[in-house]
C-alpha cells in the first residue's frame, strides 16, 4: 500500500492520468485516497491550484506585439 | 449551412456573416471584422488572403506561448529571435497551411523545430540544469518516518478555482510566481494545464523525456499550490 508521502509524489501523475480516461486507473492510489482525507485534500488543492493558475495565465496570454512583429517580417521578407 | 452555390453562413459571436467557400471548401471571410474573439480558423483564412490585421491578431494571441516554448529550449536570450524566425516561416508558408492540425499546433511545432535547430547549431546556447529533472525533495517536515502525514495540508477557505480567482491579491501572487518559474517548468505547465496537450507531445516539443515532463509539471504545480497555501495562511504572497 502506498504511503502518504508517495501519494504526494505521484499526485501530478494521478491528475494527468485522470484527465485521460484511456489510461488505466491506479487502483492502489485510489484505495489510499478512499481511506485518507489528508491526501484527498492534498489532491484537491493541487488540482485547484493548477486550474487557478491556468485561468490567471490565460488572462495574461495576449500580447500587443503583433504590429511590431509584422513590420519586422515585412522588412525581412 | 450552405446558402447557395459557394456560399456558407458563418456564425461569429452573435453575428451571422455570409462568406464564400474557396476551392478547399473553407470560408475565407470577405468583410469579417477581426476581433479578439474571432476564431483562429477565421483569422487564418483571412490572413491567407492577405488580411494583415488577421495576422497581427494571430501573433498577439500566440506570442506568449511561443516565447515560453522557445525559452524552454534555447533559453531566454535567444527566444525572441527564435520566435521571430518562426513567424517569418509562418508568413512565407501560410498559403500552404491546410488546416490538418490547428494553427496553434502548427506554429508551436515550427517554433520547437526552429529552437532545436538553433540548439544543434550551437550547443552552448543552454546549459542544461539536470537538477530540474530530479524529483522534488521529499518534504521531511510534513511526514513521519513511515511516510504518513505529521503536518497535514491545512484547509483552504475555499477550494474552488473560480472562487479563488476572485481574490485579486492571490491573482497577483500567482502571476508573480508564473513569471519566475524556471523556463521549462513554465512551458510544460502552459502546454499541459492551459493548452491541454498530451504529455507525449509536450515531451517531443521540448525535446525531453515523458518522465522529465512529469517532473517539471509536478514541480510547477507544487510551487503554485504553495503560493495558494501561503496566501491562505497570511493573506500575502
Amino acid at each position: 500500500m502506498l504511503n502518504c508521502r508517495e501519494i504526494t509524489q505521484q499526485a501530478s501523475a494521478y491528475l494527468d492520468n485522470r484527465d485521460e480516461p484511456e489510461r488505466k486507473p491506479d487502483l492502489q492510489f485510489r484505495l489510499h485516497l478512499m481511506l485518507c482525507r489528508h491526501c484527498r485534500r492534498f489532491i484537491r488543492q493541487l488540482h485547484s491550484a493548477r486550474v487557478l493558475a491556468a485561468k490567471v495565465q490565460s488572462e495574461q496570454q495576449r500580447t500587443e506585439q503583433g504590429d511590431q512583429t509584422l513590420a519586422r517580417l515585412k522588412r525581412r521578407n | 449551412m450552405p446558402l447557395s452555390g459557394g456560399w456558407i453562413a458563418v456564425l461569429q459571436g452573435n453575428v451571422l456573416y455570409r462568406a464564400a467557400t474557396n476551392h478547399k471548401g473553407r470560408f475565407p471571410p470577405l468583410s469579417v471584422p477581426i476581433t479578439p474573439s474571432s476564431s483562429d480558423e477565421l483569422l487564418v483564412s483571412a490572413a491567407q488572403q492577405g488580411n494583415e490585421a488577421a495576422l497581427v491578431e494571430l501573433i498577439n494571441r500566440h506570442q506568449t506561448l511561443l516565447l515560453a516554448v522557445a525559452r524552454a529550449i534555447v533559453g531566454a536570450t535567444h527566444a525572441e529571435d527564435t520566435v521571430q524566425e518562426a513567424w517569418l516561416s509562418v508568413y512565407r508558408c501560410l498559403a500552404t497551411f491546410e488546416g490538418r492540425s490547428s494553427f496553434k499546433t502548427w506554429v508551436v511545432r515550427i517554433v520547437s523545430n526552429e529552437a532545436k535547430t538553433r540548439l544543434r547549431r550551437d550547443s552552448r546556447l543552454v546549459s542544461v540544469d539536470e537538477s530540474e529533472f530530479e524529483q522534488p525533495d521529499t518534504d521531511t517536515q510534513n511526514f513521519n518516518a513511515r511516510g504518513h502525514w505529521s503536518n497535514p495540508p491545512t484547509r483552504w477557505s475555499n477550494e474552488s478555482p473560480d472562487a479563488l480567482l476572485e481574490e485579486q491579491q492571490l491573482q497577483r501572487c500567482i502571476n508573480k510566481t508564473l513569471n519566475v518559474l524556471p523556463e521549462r517548468q513554465k512551458a510544460a505547465f502552459l502546454l499541459r494545464d492551459l493548452e491541454h496537450q498530451p504529455l507525449e507531445d509536450i515531451a517531443e516539443l521540448l525535446g525531453i523525456s515523458n518522465a522529465n515532463v512529469r517532473v517539471l509539471l509536478h514541480r510547477a504545480r507544487l510551487t503554485l499550490m504553495q503560493v495558494v497555501n501561503h496566501y491562505q495562511e497570511t493573506g500575502q504572497c
